[in-house]
């Protein structure tokens, strides 16, 4: 068998060309950015068909009231957690940074990432931390506290099982290697920038990889170590006891050590999203930015708020009135930057000449629906309200709107988007399409419900619940089923695609402005043939009643 | 070539309509903040909360609609029409920038301040408290401990309504949360420490209307009136029994089954749903309980009947209510943290039935104490049904066994009931205080009026409690005034009519002996 493959996915060697098994080697030790970026893409989205399944398995249970397929409550108190696992740590995560691996060196015109090494190290970090942290799969021991993990629940006296450990054990790797990725973002976006390339030329999908990056190197040690004195605590019960009051500890210290991670993830894993958009927006729009300098600003405020709002997941807990008035104002000021973004997008589309392909439709959905997400936002940060609604459906319909509305969507527009750069073909636009509209559909289906629910007062992560809820939870599971299912569409469009898919073009949409719509598709080995220069982009404010501005239509 | 373009137009078009129809179901949802979603409107706290709610969700109703409109209009307007197409390039605008920043400020900034105002409302405890009541979390339940009232423990946390109540929270083992979505009642139950709550619950609607809100629409001439058949303007309200329970839980969760007459159904009371909001491991879905909000007269009765509570030691009843969630209802238990309770020598060797008794009563590592809930005679019952079930041959233990055990672990004494009764000085305060209603008819020395009866030395009076009490209770009709004698009894207790009858025969002269609570309930039980 022959490996006829183009650009970096060609093989580096001539025993490569002909033995497939050489040539996974070569993938499986490559410190190329862009193989390492599709690795990654690989694994995200195999853990999302993990965690989509256990959605699946909870929906299917909450669907009647009931104990229906799932016949011990244990294993159903695992699930949320492992869905949550799966999707926040496995999938989204990895998964920007998979095209920030891919797009990122190329935006910026650089070969490759600082510390080649280092990045492939980080990804090899991953599958054992997967194996870790799902282990409790294999020998029954999973562990039932959530993704939170919330002591005293989560210490030995309330959880003897083996799994919860091993549990531990993978998500402080996973830290380690986001730690050793963000790093290396930094590294590269500082150092490596070609000629022309100052820093408020960059793209800002490349700007959002480095505001995410340092949130991530600032956060992930306060998990780290949370975790860690959690470890310490299960391992040695009676020697430790960070959060143990019987010990003298204090169960609310973990919470704070928890959201003060918990929280900026929220936003490293939607900020790379806004990134893509902003890419997406201008390209079908064919219209530079709007605002530039404000986007960038506004990403760099969210990560700031992002650090001083932790306290709103705790408002129930029971801290101090004066306290929680801060954190409050802190968190509607988050609107403030989120906002400009927002009003960005609508002011770039409009005057655009807005083409639809899939990955413009996906950009629109998001911006339609992640409002939705975002303002359930100001709702819960209202201290009063966000008490009643606390640890109730309304906060899983909130998280879902900006991780799936938001989150996923953005990675759906970013991936269709820059699937012509990372495998030289086109992907099904009519599948595409397809894809859009179910998925568009049914996320509305499937969690708009959920407000409902919370505001008459189901909780969450109920094993079963009152037969009042029945009607709205059967909607929900069945919106959910075909929100999973149009899922399929997807991976078939991407498997199939990727090796009978039309060949394309170098600037794949035409209208591509960056870096990497100037090079071959899929790229070379080592992106550019020779050093590029960027040609720094003018950016004029314009008013809104002069030509080209808000008001104003070119040729009308 | 035109056939294609028309296809493609017809292609946009339903795309668009769909996309359309998509945003228009979660705005027409959101268009209706205040229809009833928020459903605490039943404590003062409650509705300050929604109604907050519904001026925030409008707000943001208002800018949903706003981005959605330009996105649509945008979307319509500016679609791609030919290929060359090259629009006008527009890098920003710095005052429409900074117009939109300032503007989410200030509206984000008026926002926090209408919320702090319902802060300042609804959480700082005030000083004036009317009862505090601990609500301790354990898994898999909830016990509610009342110290103004001699300890009191009770599974469901029964209030009197228009009071101002202050829960104590706290949990024994994990971190549990309180949850009355009703009563707007929501805090975090965390081991270690006490968490505080406070609100001011509605109660019975049939007794008393909750104060300024008009969509409670109970009709005012429902209330029980004994006027004059021809003045009365509607239903034969004078017949309609005020007491009993308005509103009844239908779902308790696995371990506590919600019987079709509840508990409460004697007294003038509302039950609103309990639960436990945070993750606390296997049983978190279950730990539903009551949350009864009383008129203060049957607050006051509930707290005697639950003080004089006479309860079936019925051994495998109590087991499965309180133990088979953790130790399974064949006594397996559960994994490693759960002991089985087969075969185990605590549970089947003679010399070690004290130390059984002991750990029921003061629990032991992750088990809660049940010596709070449980009387001397009901652990006597669950021990033995554990010494004698799936195999198990225990020697059985008694009552007393559990009282001696309950002394020497130094536990305050639970002993089996039995009424005791109620001190008369006790009753006397409290009859003299309910006399000052009768007064104005029958008068201070107890020396009615021109036609008003006397009390003192009344045969009535002297005589038999029942005929009092019917009397209360059914009220006199006579032809020349229907309803002459008001049935003021009717709203009241057992406890009032009990402390109102021993006051009225044992003042003005009378000497004819208390009249205990229960006296009464049997009297009116036997009516009945």
């Amino acid at each position: 068998m022959e490996i006829r493959a183009k650009g970096y996915l060609s093989p580096l060697s001539e025993k490569g060309k002909h033995s497939l098994l050489t040539y996974l080697k070569e993938w499986a030790c490559t410190t190329d950015a862009k193989r390492i970026g599709v690795m990654y893409l690989i694994l995200s989205l195999f853990m999302a068909v993990v965690g989509g399944v256990l959605s699946i398995l909870i929906r299917l249970e909450l669907m009647q009231s009931g104990p229906s397929i799932i016949t011990d409550d244990s294993f159903y108190n695992a699930l949320p957690g492992m869905h949550a696992t799966a999707m926040i740590f496995f999938f989204i995560i990895p998964c920007f940074t998979g095209v920030g691996n891919f797009i990122m060196p190329i935006q910026i015109g650089a070969p490759d990432m600082a510390f080649p090494k280092l990045n492939l190290a980080a990804f090899w970090i991953l599958p054992p931390a997967a194996l870790l942290t799902f282990g409790g799969f294999f020998f029954n021991s999973l562990p039932e506290f959530g993704w939170t993990a919330y002591p005293p629940l989560s210490t030995s006296v309330y959880s003897p099982i083996w799994g919860a450990d091993l549990w531990v054990m993978g998500i402080i790797l996973v830290g380690v290697s986001s730690t050793m990725a963000a790093v290396n973002f930094l590294a590269t976006a500082f150092n490596m920038r070609c000629k022309g390339m100052k820093m408020f030329q960059v793209p800002l999908f490349t700007w959002s990889i480095i505001v995410t990056s340092f949130l991530i190197l600032a956060a992930t040690p306060v998990l780290t170590s949370a975790l860690i004195m959690l470890t310490l605590e299960r391992t040695f019960p009676g020697v430790f006891s960070f959060f143990s009051p019987a010990g003298g500890g204090d169960p609310i210290l973990y919470q704070h050590l928890f959201w003060f991670y918990s929280h900026p993830a929220v936003y490293i894993m939607i900020l790379p999203g806004f990134g893509m958009i902003n890419e997406i927006i201008p390209t079908f729009s064919r219209k530079h930015i709007f605002g530039y300098a404000l986007m960038v600003w506004s990403m760099v405020a969210i990560a700031v708020l992002g650090f001083v709002v932790w306290a709103h997941h705790m408002f129930a807990t029971g801290i101090a009135v004066q306290i929680r008035v801060g954190f409050m104002f802190l968190t509607m000021l988050i609107a403030v930057p989120t906002g400009i973004k927002v009003f960005s997008w609508l002011a770039t589309v409009w005057g655009g000449s807005i083409k639809f392909d899939t990955p413009m439709l996906y950009a629109l959905g998001f911006l339609a629906l992640f409002p939705i997400g975002g303002l359930s936002g100001i709702v819960l940060a209202a201290v009063p309200v966000d008490i009643q609604l606390h640890d109730t459906y309304y906060v899983v319909a909130h998280i879902h709107y900006v991780l799936v509305a938001g989150s996923v969507m953005t990675i759906f527009a970013g991936l269709y988007y820059w699937f012509p750069k990372m495998t030289g073909r086109m992907y099904n636009e009519f599948w595409g399409r397809v894809h859009f509209w179910i998925t568009l559909v049914f996320i509305n289906v499937t969690f708009f419900i959920q407000h409902y629910l919370g505001m008459k007062g189901m909780p969450r992560r109920y094993y079963d619940y009152d037969p009042q809820f029945e009607a709205l939870n059967m909607l929900s599971s069945f919106g959910s089923f075909v929100l999973f299912a149009a899922q399929f569409i997807f991976l078939a469009n991407v498997v199939y695609s990727s090796f009978k898919g039309k060949e394309a073009k170098a600037n794949s949409w035409d209208d591509g402005l960056h870096l990497e719509w100037l090079i071959s598709s899929p790229p070379d080995h080592h992106n550019f043939h020779e050093p590029p220069v960027w040609e720094p982009i003018v950016r004029q404010h314009v008013g809104p009643d002069q030509p080209g501005g808000l008001w104003h239509r070119y040729g009308e | 070539m035109s056939v294609h373009v028309k296809n493609s137009t017809i292609l946009r078009t339903s795309a668009l309509l769909t996309l359309f129809a998509v945003l228009l179901i979660p705005t027409l949802a959101l268009a209706v903040p205040g229809s009833g979603d928020m459903v605490s409107l039943y404590s003062n706290n409650g509705r300050e909360m929604t109604e907050l709610y519904n001026v925030i969700a409008r707000i943001c109703l208002v800018i949903l609609v706003l981005v959605e409109g330009v996105l649509i209009f945008a979307i319509l307007k500016f679609r791609r029409r030919s290929d060359d197409e090259r629009p006008r390039q527009n890098h920003g605008d710095m005052r429409l920038e900074i117009g939109w920043t300032l503007a989410a400020a200030i509206l984000q900034i008026y926002i926090g301040w209408i919320t702090i105002d319902v802060m300042w409302k609804t959480e700082i405890i005030p000083e004036n408290i009317d009862i505090t009541i601990e609500a301790i979390a354990y898994q898999w339940d909830w016990q509610f401990r009342y110290p103004e009232h001699g300890n009191l423990v009770s599974d469901d946390l029964v209030i009197p309504a228009h009071a101002n109540v202050k829960l104590e929270v706290t949990s024994r083992d994990v971190i549990h949360a309180i949850f009355v979505p009703d009563l707007g009642v929501k805090m975090d139950a965390v081991p270690g420490r006490f968490n505080y709550w406070w609100f001011n619950a509605d109660g019975p609607l049939n007794q008393v209307r909750a104060q300024n809100y008009p969509t409670i629409g109970i009709n005012e001439r429902l209330y029980p009136s004994t006027r004059p058949d021809f003045m009365r303007m509607g239903d034969d309200a004078s017949q309609r029994t005020i007491s009993g329970l308005e509103r009844q839980v239908t779902y308790l969760g696995h371990s506590r089954q919600a019987p079709e007459l509840s508990p409460y159904a004697k007294y003038n009371a509302v039950e609103y749903q309990g639960v436990c909001a945070e993750l606390c491991g296997k049983g978190h879905y279950d730990m539903y309980f009551r949350a009864v909000v009383m008129s203060p007269a049957s607050f006051r009765q509930w707290v005697h009947d639950k003080q004089t509570e006479v309860r079936d030691a019925d051994g495998p009843a109590i087991f499965a209510a309180r133990c088979a969630v953790c130790h399974g209802a064949e006594g397996l238990g559960a994994g490693d943290q759960f002991p089985t309770l087969v075969g185990a020598a605590r549970v089947t060797q003679d010399t070690e039935k004290d130390a059984h008794i002991g750990i029921v009563i003061t629990g032991q590592g992750v088990m809660p104490p049940f010596g709070g809930v449980l009387n001397d005679a009901e652990v006597a019952a669950v021990v033995n049904h554990e010494r004698t079930s799936w195999g198990n041959a225990g020697g059985l233990v008694t009552a007393e066994d559990a009282a001696r055990v309950r002394e020497a672990l130094g536990q305050p004494a639970y002993p089996a009931g039995g009424v005791e009764p109620l001190p008369s000085a006790e009753l006397m305060t409290e009859g003299q205080r309910l006399y000052q209603a009768c007064s104005t008819c029958h008068g201070n020395d107890g020396r009615g009026l021109d036609i008003v009866p006397n009390i003192a030395q009344s045969a009535l009076v002297l005589g038999e409690p029942a005929g009092l009490v019917s009397l209360l209770d059914n009220g006199r009709n006579t032809e020349r005034w229907p309803g002459e004698k008001t049935p003021m009894g009717r709203a009241m207790a057992d406890y009032q009519v009990a402390a109102l009858l021993t006051y009225i025969r044992n003042s003005f002269g009378n000497d004819a002996g208390d009249v205990q609570p229960h006296d009464v309930t049997r009297i009116r039980s036997e009516k009945r």
